[in-house]
């Protein structure tokens, strides 16, 4: 059984109920909020997935949670997802969701990955210089790794572009050790 | 040794990083949603293609299997200990490949083709052969006609191997199997010796590394090491390694066929190598067919074995076959050969489970050898009634075919009548010949390891037993009669021996053989 299929038609199902009603951005927003929350909260994925606690449980914790702060289409995609069995696949179907929307809406996602926080000056700088090579708007996050020693690491969606030293430093080794670049 | 100054060193390493490329590339990405037991699952990647190469951020490969709509699944060519979710992997381009070249001989190397025999890395030019590859097409091969010797009497003589053939030894447990592939190995030293090899590729999957060390032992220790690369896969590495290791020692025995070289592999053994493939398969998810097999275990195979072939003569046609690798395209020569040894394990001699009968139904023969024979100490312990080779006469030289002509026949007729064996003297004389001749000829065929003979020597052997000079020997002491016998010929007989290895046997020869055959057999008889 491809599981793959699973999440892939709740999240087309979600997107095509927004689009009848209109409601993609809110939903979208809703859709980054559930996925941060569950991110940071290891116990509330584990109560969610659990088998011991009962349907309407779950729909109440998920309702007081939510409830209040999203959209309607999210809380119903929710409590389907409740009444489906299928809590193991929520974070699969909100990042389908999330690439649906993407796609429909040009957003691309940008990832710099830095040694130190740098400033938002050159943030800024950055910043212009994506917006002329990308169409579409793009939402840009940054992250500090010191592990990339120096440099940069610039992802745009599914491409990478590595500027760190440590993956300079690795090139060396690799070829130092077999005597040609092994790609 | 002149000694080596250090400026010399941080000279030559100056040189070495002022040329190392500091280009930046754009790489395509994905990220690691889980990781386990061997397997990754994958986010993005969207253009990856199957069985493409992958590298996780900590330089482990990874080789993509699964194309799923929401994910990509990939096989650890590595451990997955410093892989963590949210990781990043990236593309290489490269569908998974091995360099292949000269250096790798009296090599122990893994399956990516990185030297684990500790000797530094390998030398001289290698080539990119890729690990998945089509089989030559029909245009482009021909009948096998030559013989691979293997050494063992009851082999060359009554289930012969040709160049390009593959035949499947079987049997269960410590029955001899890797023994007969060993001895094999060591016996084209000879041919090595005289510029003529036949390059050896020895596949360890899913054995004890104690066990492969012993091997590459035994090998140099016989001078066969120089002419044989080890491909080794052990029990504790990743399954994907172990499953794929079969594929890179065929990429490597595929670059000398494709240079027109002839090269014996052997696949030791395919039952682990399935094994593998259904840890890694249901790790996928996929859904397992007989006995958790997954639905393509007989491709697994059926490409694997394809791949042994003896290529056609021509080197203008050779040069066109089909998917040949960009890397060796100059190289191509034509009358090269693949010969396949896939050896399999059977539990309590069930040649009727399921990847026996599969990999029966695509050898072209296959060497049985049996727990019974070994215990009673028939060693080599092969069952001749129900081994065959499907190439048979076309893979012997003309004298050994005259010679060893009657004896699977012979040996056929004694174990129908074995049986009768208990009753003694009761029985007429005819069939007191049979059985007399039969057991003499199983005394013959008996061998003992690491003592491979060459093939005059074996007609010569066989000789005396299909003529009936071993009437007068006692079956205990026929073993002694060879040895004295074989020590006779070596020492007063060379031009007869040099004349048989030729393939040439007529009546003078024969009845050379018959005289010394009778003096030795005088001084033994009782």
């Amino acid at each position: 059984m491809n599981e793959s299929k699973i999440s892939v038609r709740y999240a087309r199902a979600l997107f095509e109920l927004c689009v009848e009603k209109d409601a993609l951005d809110e939903v979208y927003r809703d859709v980054k909020l559930i996925t941060r929350v569950l991110s940071e909260n290891p116990d509330l994925v584990q109560a969610l997935e659990s088998r011991v606690i009962p349907l309407s449980r779950k729909e109440k914790i998920v309702t007081e949670i939510f409830g209040d702060r999203t959209n309607q289409a999210t809380m119903q995609l929710m409590r389907l997802i409740i009444k489906n069995n299928r809590e193991s696949y929520i974070s699969m179907i909100m990042r389908q969701f999330k690439d649906l929307v993407k796609k429909e809406r040009g957003i691309t996602e940008v990832m710099l990955t830095t040694a130190q926080p740098i400033s938002p000056d050159l943030i800024e700088e950055l910043k212009q210089l994506i917006a002329g090579k990308i169409a579409g708007t793009f939402e840009m996050k940054t992250l500090i790794k010191p592990e990339i020693i120096g440099g940069f690491v610039l992802r745009v969606d599914d491409l990478q572009l590595d500027a760190s030293v440590r993956k300079e430093l690795d090139r060396i080794r690799k070829s130092l050790i077999w005597g040609f670049a092994r790609i | 040794m002149t000694e080596i100054k250090p400026s010399e060193v941080s000279r030559i390493l100056k040189k070495q990083l002022e040329g190392v490329r500091t280009r930046l590339e754009l790489e395509e990405v994905g990220t690691v949603l889980q990781v386990g037991d061997g397997i990754a699952r994958i986010y993005g990647l969207a253009n990856v293609q199957a069985n493409e190469l992958v590298e996780f951020e900590n330089g482990i490969y990874g080789i993509v299997l699964n194309l799923e709509e929401d994910n990509v699944g990939a096989v650890l060519l590595g451990p997955s200990e410093e892989i963590r979710e949210g990781d990043t992997v990236r593309r290489t381009g490269r569908i998974a490949s091995i360099r292949v070249g000269e250096g790798l001989l009296g090599r122990v190397i893994n399956t990516l083709g990185e030297p684990i025999d500790g000797k530094g890395s390998v030398k001289g030019e290698t080539f990119e052969m890729p690990i998945e590859r089509k089989a030559p097409g029909v245009i482009f091969r021909q009948p096998v006609k030559q013989p691979v010797q293997t050494g063992i009497k009851a082999i060359d003589a009554m289930i012969p191997i040709g160049r390009g053939q593959r035949e499947l030894i079987i049997g269960d447990r410590q029955t001899g199997k890797t023994a007969i592939a060993i001895d094999t190995i060591i016996n084209q030293r000879e041919l090595y010796r005289k510029g003529t090899p036949i390059y050896c590729i020895y596949v360890a999957i899913g054995q004890k590394g104690s066990t492969v060390a012993n091997i590459a032992k035994t090998l140099e220790e016989h001078g066969a090491l120089e002419y044989t690369v080890i491909v080794s896969a052990n029990a504790s590495d990743p399954a994907a390694s172990q499953f794929y290791a079969p594929f890179a020692g065929c990429a490597i025995g595929e670059y000398f066929r494709d240079t027109g070289r002839d090269a014996l592999i052997i696949y030791d053994d395919l039952s682990k190598q399935a094994v593998a493939y259904r840890e890694v398969s249901l790790l996928l998810r996929r859904p397992p067919g007989r006995e958790a097999y997954p639905g393509d275990i007989f491709y697994l195979h059926s490409r694997l074995l394809e791949r042994a072939a003896k290529i056609i003569e021509s080197d203008k046609i050779a040069a066109q076959m089909n998917d040949l690798p960009t890397s060796i395209q100059k190289l191509v020569k034509g009358g090269g050969s693949l010969t396949a040894l896939p050896i399999v394990e059977t539990q309590a001699g069930d040649v009727s489970a399921y990847i026996p009968t599969n990999v029966i139904s695509i050898t072209d023969g296959q060497i049985f050898l049996e727990s019974a024979l070994f215990n009673a100490g028939v060693r080599p312990a092969i069952n001749v009634g129900i081994s065959v080779s499907r190439v048979g006469g076309n893979a012997q030289i003309p004298a050994m075919k005259k010679v060893a002509g009657t004896l699977k026949i012979d040996q056929a007729q004694y174990r129908e009548l074995e049986a009768f064996a208990k009753f003694g003297s009761d029985l007429d004389a005819a069939t007191l010949a049979v059985l007399d001749k039969g057991a003499k000829n199983v005394e013959l065929l008996k061998q003992p390891q690491y003592s491979p003979l060459p093939v005059e020597q074996q007609i010569a052997v066989i000789f005396c037993g299909t003529h009936g000079l071993l009437k007068s020997v006692p079956v205990e002491r026929v073993r002694e009669f060879e040895k004295t016998y074989l020590e006779l010929l070596t020492a007063r007989h060379k031009e007869l021996l040099q004349r048989l290895r030729k393939g040439e046997i007529d009546d003078e020869i024969m009845e050379t053989l018959e005289n010394v055959a009778e003096g030795v057999a005088f001084g033994l008889k009782d």
